[in-house]
């Protein structure tokens, strides 16, 4: 049926192209020019042309960052995307007291970062409150020290990570479980349904575009990590740098008046192909789905 | 002096540093070439705007107040405009400033954040701009504003600073060690520190930081050749490293400084959780507010080994409409009356000028407090031999390259020469003056 | 809080998507919040089934609030508290409320915060509009390039931020917006992932519905009012939030943008704290407690919003 216009979507888009091309776009493509220069921040540089491509090929670091980055993807994403489920559903029914709770349940998404880094560093400290129980609980002889281990730091940066994000995506999946119809819940437990079968049978196909939206969201947000490793290991990565992610690789590398931008950029530019692949594969397996709100 | 998180600190300029370079075509060239004398006797009029790095506040706003005050009533035809950047991401806001041609025409700039601005010709040379300055401050700050290959001089000496030990005089007791004959050569130190990890099964470590650039500098190992190139993998920088692996074994180390930043060590003394660190002077402030416990038994010693001098700086920007009034100020800012009333607020540092640094007795003069006092002391006698140990070539990059792999070699998985050989590899690789 | 949504026991199908089923639940009788044996109310939790959940919610509670309750503690200290003390003292020993006056004095919060709330909710009102707008079209019409769009937005997000920044702020400075609050708001007036987020929202609306206002002649515009709006309410309110706090959390941008100190924003300002020679986690714990203030309040009165959506989604069905 033909609709509108044909630049009725267009008008209705622009804005967003626009800011997007000019505020996104466009510092990306000058990203893409500078990777193939020696630029620093005050000197526009010479071009070396791939250069910058071999130096990273050959990179130790760029193979932790790399490496680092790939497990989150793959640890966070189904972790993101079903426990902020579970959590919104725990939460979705209306009961005394329930406002303070989502209110709670939010709290992560919105504590300081810093703050946050202090408390966690406590928990896992090599005298921290986890070690302390693990050691009495006779799990371990002597403290293990989390922070400074690459793949120690790599749990608690997940960790971290799911707990920031709970909150956050648990927001989205509220505002998507308002399609999944009660009647369908109701027929279904007539039916005798347990929990179990009308969660996969009936809460999960109706939150199912959220879903794939969401492990969007965090599988790129995770190939992006940043924060929760740069403020665990102050910065520096980790021991020989082996838990970087590529974001802390590129500003390691970039930041400051001496930033070696010509290389960092190459980097971006690696981070963006590289977030291509996760997000191609969750597109892909998603084909199907274009309709689903007729489901509901 | 700053205990801050290096989150934010950690300055972004990266990309954003990218899209700028791709715009400014002209920057470059070695300095200010071909620049001239800027007369300030004439009659002085116009706006001059004056940027500080994180001093507005209770303590120091009240000062610039009135030393902007005092200054236009000397000219009563300048406004001085007072800027203050807040203490992170101040090397973004350099940046952007530099590159958008928005550089405040006086700016407080250390050596190291100056150095690149000077190739790019952002500042004036000073020495070119008055030749009669050079003999008005301490020679060896005025020298941090020159650097290789460079004709001139990008900075007035501001505040000098270097550090101390701070001892955990109740830790020490509670595993059996006295602060009465504290180690003053890093063998001693480094001895103690095993004695005291293995005495207190590693609860309480005396060691709080890897070795530093400084560490090695300080104990005579070259850092640079006359070329520039780094030379710093010798087999004493290696065995430095060897000792702390060893302490590290001991537990005279905590694990959490293989991946301390700068300040991390001051940050877990105060949480009571090392027995030594090394800080400014204005710790004992620090301490007063954040671990009033542990100040009751605090001990502060001369650092061990060469003492560090940190450099602050007034620079003046090429850029400037207004040089010869923005000289003015910047001349007026760091001259010997203004500099000792301000490191009276700013404790423990030292004016930049001759005259100012040689009556160190007056500075603390109006401090009640005894071990605010007696640091103040110990500060003013290191500073007399105090001189910079990392050289401006020495950038944040290689700085976190080399802890990364330094933390390896102490945890064992490499051998101290192998750690230091990839640092010097990397800093070589990456080499900014060129 | 409030029991409405608890359990209208009937519905009518029949009511159209675009109106809100006025008064659906506003009955409000006495009843147990826990199903009895033999009711037929399958929407209410059984008794165990209601402990369980409050266990589950007070666990969640206890590791979700653990940083905030020490901010709050550390906010209270006082200068005789220690405040890094391991394992950390929670109960201060010197309370007192000073630190939130002094912080003000300091700064000035309540001007700077007022600037974050101009940015923020300024940033709130396009982003929800103008997200409206490209997710409807994205999301429910048809058009040729759509791919080619929702290729450039899903790539904009793939960018680290702080690749953006200085190039930005070229582009502000060139638009004569530098040092300025609009200057500061402009970069951030729409995201890519807030589009996306509505366009997910605007797809889950079914197809005959919005047939069915083109064959009785809705503008495109009252679609977008009548029916669409209606239905995306919900997630239009996640992206409210988002927005509101990733602006209101911007550190970097507005001072780069931002040099006259009489226009910072409440993060800028707040810098100031952590300053060179003097740092008082006191004083700082004291200024991001009343940071929160507002974040906390758009949320609790938001987040109605995302349940009201449960209720319509019921008559939907």
């Amino acid at each position: 049926m033909r609709s509108h216009r044909w630049f009725t979507p267009w008008l209705l888009v622009a804005p967003a192209v626009v800011w997007v091309v000019v505020f996104a776009l466009w510092p990306f493509l000058n990203t893409v020019g500078l990777s193939f220069t020696d630029a620093r921040p005050l000197s526009p540089g010479a071009f070396v042309g791939l250069d910058n491509y071999r130096r990273m090929a050959d990179d130790d670091l760029f193979g932790y960052a790399l490496t680092t980055s790939l497990v989150y993807v793959v640890v966070c994403v189904p972790l993101l995307t079903v426990l902020p489920l579970l959590l919104a559903l725990l939460v979705e029914k209306t009961l005394p007291g329930i406002t303070f709770f989502r209110t709670t349940f939010y709290f992560p998404v919105i504590a300081s970062v810093v703050v946050v880094a202090l408390i966690w560093t406590w928990l896992f400290d090599s005298r921290g409150v986890v070690n302390q129980a693990l050691e009495w609980l006779g799990v371990i002889d002597s403290p293990f020290p989390f922070l400074v281990d690459r793949w120690g730091l790599l749990f608690v940066a997940i960790l971290l990570t799911v707990w920031k994000g709970l909150g956050y995506y648990m927001v989205v999946y509220l505002a998507a479980l308002g399609n999944v119809g009660r009647e369908l819940h109701e027929a279904a437990m007539l039916d005798g349904a347990g929990a179990v079968r009308r969660f996969r049978s009936v809460t999960i196909p109706g939150v199912r575009t959220a879903m794939l939206l969401i492990s969007v969201l965090v599988a790129v947000a995770a190939m992006r990590v940043f924060t929760e490793l740069e403020v665990l290991s102050n910065g520096t990565g980790g021991p020989g740098g082996q838990s970087l992610s590529l974001v802390m690789l590129i500003r390691q590398v970039g930041q400051g008046l001496n930033g070696d931008i010509g290389y960092a950029s190459t980097l971006s530019v690696a981070l963006f192909l590289l977030t291509l692949v996760p997000l191609g594969a969750i597109a892909f397996m998603n084909r199907e789905r274009k309709t689903s709100g007729a489901a509901a | 002096m700053k205990h801050s998180t290096r989150i934010t600190t950690a300055a972004t300029g990266l990309l954003a540093a990218a899209a700028l370079a791709g715009c400014t075509g002209t920057a470059g060239g070695a300095g200010a070439t071909g620049q001239e004398d800027i007369d300030t006797t004439g009659e002085l009029s116009g706006t001059v705007s004056f940027q500080t790095w994180s001093l507005k506040n209770e303590t120091f706003t009240p000062y610039f107040e009135d030393l902007i005050d005092r200054f236009e009533s000397e000219h009563p035809d300048v406004t001085v405009e007072w800027l203050d950047q807040p203490g992170d991401g101040y090397q973004d806001k350099i940046l952007s400033q530099a590159n958008s041609g928005t550089l405040p025409d006086v700016l407080n700039l250390p050596p190291d954040i100056a150095y690149p601005l000077v190739t790019a010709g952002k500042l004036i040379d000073l020495d070119a701009a008055d030749p009669t300055l050079a003999e008005t401050y301490v020679p060896g700050a005025w020298e941090a504003y020159t650097y290789p290959g460079v004709e001139g001089v990008f900075g007035l000496p501001w505040y000098l600073g270097t550090d101390l030990g701070w001892w955990n005089g109740s830790a020490l007791e509670k595993y059996g060690f006295s602060t009465d004959d504290l180690p003053t050569t890093d063998e001693d130190f480094l001895a103690l520190a095993v004695e005291m990890g293995k005495a207190s099964d590693g609860r309480m470590p005396l060691l709080s930081a890897m070795p530093t650039i400084d560490q090695f500098a300080s104990n005579d190992i070259e850092i640079l050749d006359d070329q520039g190139e780094f030379v710093f993998n010798t087999p004493e920088a290696a065995a430095i490293v060897d000792d702390y692996a060893e302490a590290y074994a001991a537990g005279a180390l905590p694990p959490e400084a293989l991946t301390g930043d700068y300040g991390g060590n001051a940050d877990m003394f105060k949480q009571g959780k090392v027995a030594y660190t090394t800080a400014g002077s204005g710790f004992a402030g620090d301490l007063a507010s954040d671990a009033p416990t542990i100040r009751e038994s605090v001990v502060p010693e001369a650092r061990i080994g060469a003492a560090p001098l940190f450099v602050q700086g007034i620079n003046v920007s090429n850029d400037s409409d207004n040089k010869a009034a923005a000289l003015a100020f910047a001349e007026f800012v760091t001259n010997t009356e203004n500099q000792v009333e301000f490191v009276q607020l700013a404790l423990g540092f030292m004016p930049g000028t001759v005259d100012g640094s040689a009556d160190a007795e007056a500075l603390s003069a109006s401090v009640d407090d005894p071990l605010q006092k007696q640091a103040m002391e110990i500060v003013s006698e290191a500073m007399t031999d105090a001189r910079i140990l990392t050289p401006f070539q020495w950038t944040d990059a290689m700085k976190t390259f080399m802890d990364q792999q330094l933390a390896l070699a102490i945890k064992g998985d490499l051998s101290g020469q192998e750690a230091l050989d990839k640092a010097v590899e990397y800093a070589n690789a990456n080499r900014i003056e060129q | 809080m409030t029991t409405t949504d608890l359990a209208p026991s009937t519905q009518s199908p029949a009511t159209p998507p675009g109106r809100r089923p006025q008064q659906a639940g506003r009955r409000r009788h006495r009843e147990p919040l826990y199903r009895r044996k033999g009711s037929g109310d399958f929407t209410k939790p059984s008794l165990p089934g209601l402990v369980t959940r409050y266990g589950l919610l007070a666990f969640v509670t206890v590791i979700v609030v653990g940083p905030l309750v020490w901010q709050l503690s550390t906010s209270f200290k006082g200068p005789l508290d220690d405040i890094y003390s391991f394992p950390p003292a929670i109960v201060p020993t010197d309370p007192t409320a000073e630190n939130y006056v002094r912080v003000t004095d300091f700064i000035p919060v309540y001007r700077y915060a007022w600037h974050s709330l101009l940015v923020s909710v300024a940033t709130v009102l396009s982003n929800v509009v103008l997200s409206v707008f490209a997710g409807y079209a994205l999301g429910a019409m048809r058009f040729r390039g759509k791919i080619v769009v929702m290729g450039v937005l899903l790539s904009t997000m793939l960018l680290p931020g702080e690749v953006t920044v200085t190039s930005n702020f070229l582009t502000i400075r060139n638009l004569g917006l530098a040092d300025s609050l609009v200057g500061v708001y402009l970069p951030g007036a729409i995201g890519a992932m807030n589009v996306l987020l509505i366009a997910t929202a605007c797809r889950m609306i079914p197809h005959e519905v919005l047939d069915a206002a083109i064959v009785d002649g809705a503008t495109t515009w009252q679609r977008i009012r009548h029916i669409v709006w209606p239905n995306v309410k919900g997630m239009a309110s996640v992206v409210a939030i988002f927005a509101f706090i990733g602006a209101w959390d911007d550190f970097l941008w507005p001072l780069i943008v931002l040099n006259d100190p009489s226009k910072y924003t409440l993060t800028v300002g707040m810098a100031y704290l952590n300053g060179n020679f003097q740092a008082d986690p006191r004083l700082i714990a004291a200024g991001t407690m009343i940071a929160l203030v507002p974040i906390v309040v758009l949320f609790s009165s938001l987040q109605r919003f995302f349940f009201r959506g449960v209720a319509e989604g019921a008559v939907k069905g």
